[in-house]
């Protein structure tokens, strides 16, 4: 049985929530600086912020009451249910993002603290880094409801919105511990199935909640919303809102009613939470087969296949079933199916199969997907060495030497995009049937952004790399990224230049082989440059390795 | 066994060898012959530079000063011929945790050059001695500690190494598994395999040491026979750890242990 009174003690919950907060920087301070609040600095400065320019420019805009109002309805409604969910979301993302090896050696496992410390504490945690948006969107809120003199409604989503976060976080943890227990033993179980399982399982999770977070769905799905949330009383999750709806409505009675609910119902998440974290702490570690017990495969061939030696093929395999395995990595190997999901809810695609439309606008259908596979190709080449983590020790100590480590590297990192490649080629062909010379043009120009991006993303990988494994993987310090994205826009617009350049300087009359062929040497020129660079960059990563 | 000091194609020698950490002294001035054959016990405290002097034979990390040569070998100027004669098994085991026992091994097998074809059965029995048989296919991830440590012992051991370099090898072992690998050693270096191996456990270093070396704060304090030093404590029936505890100037425990009982004088 809980003991409340013990278990609320507020020292605890805070302490809780700020290692939790703080767990992904890479050194604790010893006195704690102002931007180590940075969530709440940032919260309060963007609800300052959107408060202030949703105040003005609605009035520099020209918008009155009559438009303004229903756009205030629909935010006040929506508010505390979208927190509820961003909130589970966000914190099943963070967990996805830490091995339950790792989680199960935490301190805070051996600590003296009860459950419903860690409940609350890991709650208040998961508010904390939602903050950000939590304060842009109450900013805006408010700003419109002072253009409209009509402030009970944002007090009550307000407090609604509190709420709504706190059932969020409770739900996760409801579900982190009750997963914690049913995952042990399901994976156990189902063999190499369950690995692929899961990672479909991930990828559509991901997919899903890009969706949601999509400008254009969730304005689609306000909308639907503000009409059908009358009748979707029978599912808590949406009581916040219908509070505030009710309010909205001038029902007195049922705003209280709702309201009342939905404060049972974040004490009975709580409740439930904390006793299901009591029974199952300590998330077991997965004990996961690839095969039946008992069954044994030949160990790996050491034969060399398409130029690759023995060594690098073993390296190869080992860095794609990281990819297919390890659940920090699945996030990356998401993000094609995410783009172009999206891009499918958001544009739609008559036009692809509209044989009457020019060709180009045809052909544009296709960037999503080829912007998606650059993203794949960054993010799978930019973590390639830092996910080695302390098993770097592993190649360091082995006799082969650098240049071979980084050729497997790369090419780990590119087949996976260049599988991808492959079939929007073919969907091109099968679904434009463009001509041999644009097949072609498109081949080279794709081809040789990937290979670019892999490169650039190799060299900037090792050079920001960071082995980080505990409390969760870093695999490469952040401003790595900026830097990354800057020489892939750079390589793209480099392979760009010769059609831009061609463009520019009135040669629009070139033939489509000509372009082939230009855009060819400048590829070869690029990558020919970009391959030198990574030996060095991967040893300079590998002598930082962890020893 | 061959023992004695051979030529230096025969040795590990390490000469004059230090190494710093940023303000940390982390081995100094550093003298040693390894003979081969011999299993050489690398004694001392943390900290005493017991893992960093095994990490500059394996070209891991590399010396401010002196030299070192692994069979005539400079591992700073051909590391990849000096691995190939290595096998390593680190303090703490460090394993790819999403491939699985069997994976792993294969995969060690692959880039050190040896066809995983031919050692299967040697694997298998590895697999099979140290109890891991039933668990071939699960990630390593969901390994024990001691698993983990005997499957990073399978991967040094597995190539038939010249230079067996084991840093703690015992660690989170079961006293089966322990047991194995005390006789493995034992055997090996009677096959002519050099052993160099660093421990905390006093009776392990006395039991299957031909030579042991006490680090001290990087520096050597001492290097002999095991029986060599227990006479150097001058008391009969001393223990080889009373003569580590003498030497480190760590032997009047009691005050410590006192106040850390909360006991005061």
């Amino acid at each position: 049985m809980l003991n409340f009174r013990i278990s609320m003690k507020i020292a605890n919950v805070l302490a809780l929530a700020s290692a939790r907060a703080r767990s992904g920087e890479t050194k604790i301070q010893h006195r704690t600086p102002i931007w180590q609040y940075t969530n709440i600095v940032m919260g309060i400065l963007f609800s300052v912020i959107a408060f202030l320019g949703v105040y003005f420019g609605a009035q520099n805009l020209g918008f009155d009451d009559f438009m303004l109002k229903p756009l205030l309805s629909q935010l006040l409604f929506f508010t505390p249910s979208a927190i509820t969910f961003s909130c589970v979301v966000f914190a099943l993302l963070y967990e996805f993002n830490q091995s339950a090896f790792n989680i199960s050696l935490d301190a805070i496992n051996w600590l003296p603290i009860s459950a419903g410390d860690y409940v609350l504490g890991s709650c208040i945690c998961t508010l904390y880094f939602s903050l950000p948006v939590i304060g842009t969107i109450y900013g805006a809120m408010l700003g419109l409801a002072f253009l409209i003199g009509s402030f009970e409604g944002w007090i009550l989503t307000l407090i609604l919105g509190l709420l709504g976060g706190l059932i969020g976080g409770f739900a996760t943890e409801i579900l982190r511990a009750a997963l914690n227990r049913a995952s042990a033993s399901m994976f156990k179980k189902s063999g190499q199935a369950s690995i692929y399982g899961r990672l479909l399982i991930y990828i559509i999770f991901l997919t899903v909640f890009m969706s949601v977070f999509n400008i254009e769905v969730v304005f689609q799905v306000a909308q639907w919303f503000n009409m059908v949330a009358g009748g979707a009383w029978f599912f808590p999750l949406f009581w916040p809102s219908l509070a505030v709806l009710s309010l909205l409505s001038n029902n007195f009675t049922m705003t209280l009613t709702y309201s009342s609910l939905t404060l049972l119902l974040t004490w009975v998440f709580f409740v439930v939470g904390s006793s299901i974290r009591e029974r199952n702490w300590v998330p077991e570690p997965v004990v996961m087969s690839v095969a039946p017990v008992g069954s044994i495969k030949p160990l790996a061939s050491s034969r060399s296949f398409l130029g690759f030696t023995g060594a690098e093929a073993a390296i190869i395999r080992k860095d794609l079933r990281s990819l297919v395995r390890r659940r920090e990595l699945m996030i990356y190997l998401s993000l094609p199916f995410i783009m172009v999901f999206v891009t499918l809810l958001s544009n739609g695609f008559e036009d692809l199969f509209n044989k009457a439309a020019p060709m180009a606008d045809r052909l544009s259908f296709f960037q999503s997907p080829g912007i998606s596979l650059l993203y794949l190709t960054f993010f799978l080449s930019i973590v390639s060495v830092g996910q080695e983590g302390g098993a770097a020790v592993n190649l360091l100590s082995a006799p082969i030497d650098i240049g071979k480590i980084a050729r497997a590297k790369l090419v780990s990192t590119l087949i996976l995009p260049l599988i991808g490649f492959g079939l929007t080629l073919l969907a091109i062909v099968l679904i434009l049937q463009v001509s041999v010379a644009l097949l072609a043009l498109v081949a080279v120009f794709g081809l040789s952004c990937i290979s670019g991006t892999a490169e650039a993303g190799l060299i900037i990988g090792s050079r920001f790399v960071d082995y980080t494994e505990v409390p969760r993987a870093r695999f490469f310090r952040p401003e790595g990224v900026f830097i990354g994205i800057i020489g892939v826009v750079g390589v793209i617009l480099a392979n760009l230049s010769p059609l831009w350049l061609a463009d520019q300087w009135g040669l629009s009359a070139l033939t489509i082989p000509t372009e082939v062929v230009m855009v060819s040497a400048v590829a070869v020129i690029i990558n020919l440059a970009l391959l030198k660079l990574i030996p060095s960059q991967v040893a300079y990563a590998l002598e930082r390795a962890p020893l | 066994m061959m023992v004695g000091v051979l030529n230096n194609s025969e040795n590990v020698v390490i000469s004059q060898v230090s190494k710093r950490f940023g303000d940390t002294q982390a081995v100094k001035n550093l003298d040693l012959v390894v003979p081969r054959g011999i299993v050489y016990g690398l004694l001392g405290p943390n900290g005493s530079g017991k893992s960093t002097t095994m990490k500059m034979l394996l070209s891991l990390v590399k010396p401010d000063s002196g030299s070192i040569s692994v069979f005539g070998i400079d591992p700073q100027k051909d590391p990849l011929k000096v691995k190939r004669l290595i096998g390593y098994v680190p303090e703490t085991p460090r394993l790819y945790e999403f491939l699985t026992g069997w994976e792993y091994i294969g995969f060690l097998c692959t880039i050190h050059g040896f066809n995983p074809a031919e050692q299967e059965y040697r694997v298998r029995e590895f697999f099979d001695a140290f109890e891991l048989s039933g668990h071939e296919n699960e990630l390593i991830g969901g390994y024990s500690h001691g698993m983990k440590q005997k499957i990073a012992l399978i991967g040094a051991l597995i190539g038939k190494p010249q230079l067996l370099i084991l840093d703690e090898p015992l660690g989170g072992l079961d006293p089966k598994a322990a047991r194995i690998v005390k006789d493995l050693i034992t055997e090996l270096s009677e096959e002519g395999v050099t052993i160099i191996f660093s421990t905390h456990v006093m009776e392990i270093a006395d039991a299957i040491c031909n030579k042991i070396c006490i680090l001290y704060k990087g520096e050597k304090l001492i290097e002999a026979t095991p029986k060599e030093l227990k006479e150097l404590a001058n008391t009969p029936g001393s223990t080889l750890e009373e003569v580590f505890l003498n030497l480190t100037g760590s032997s009047d425990l009691g005050p410590i242990v006192d106040a850390l009982a909360g006991k005061s004088e």
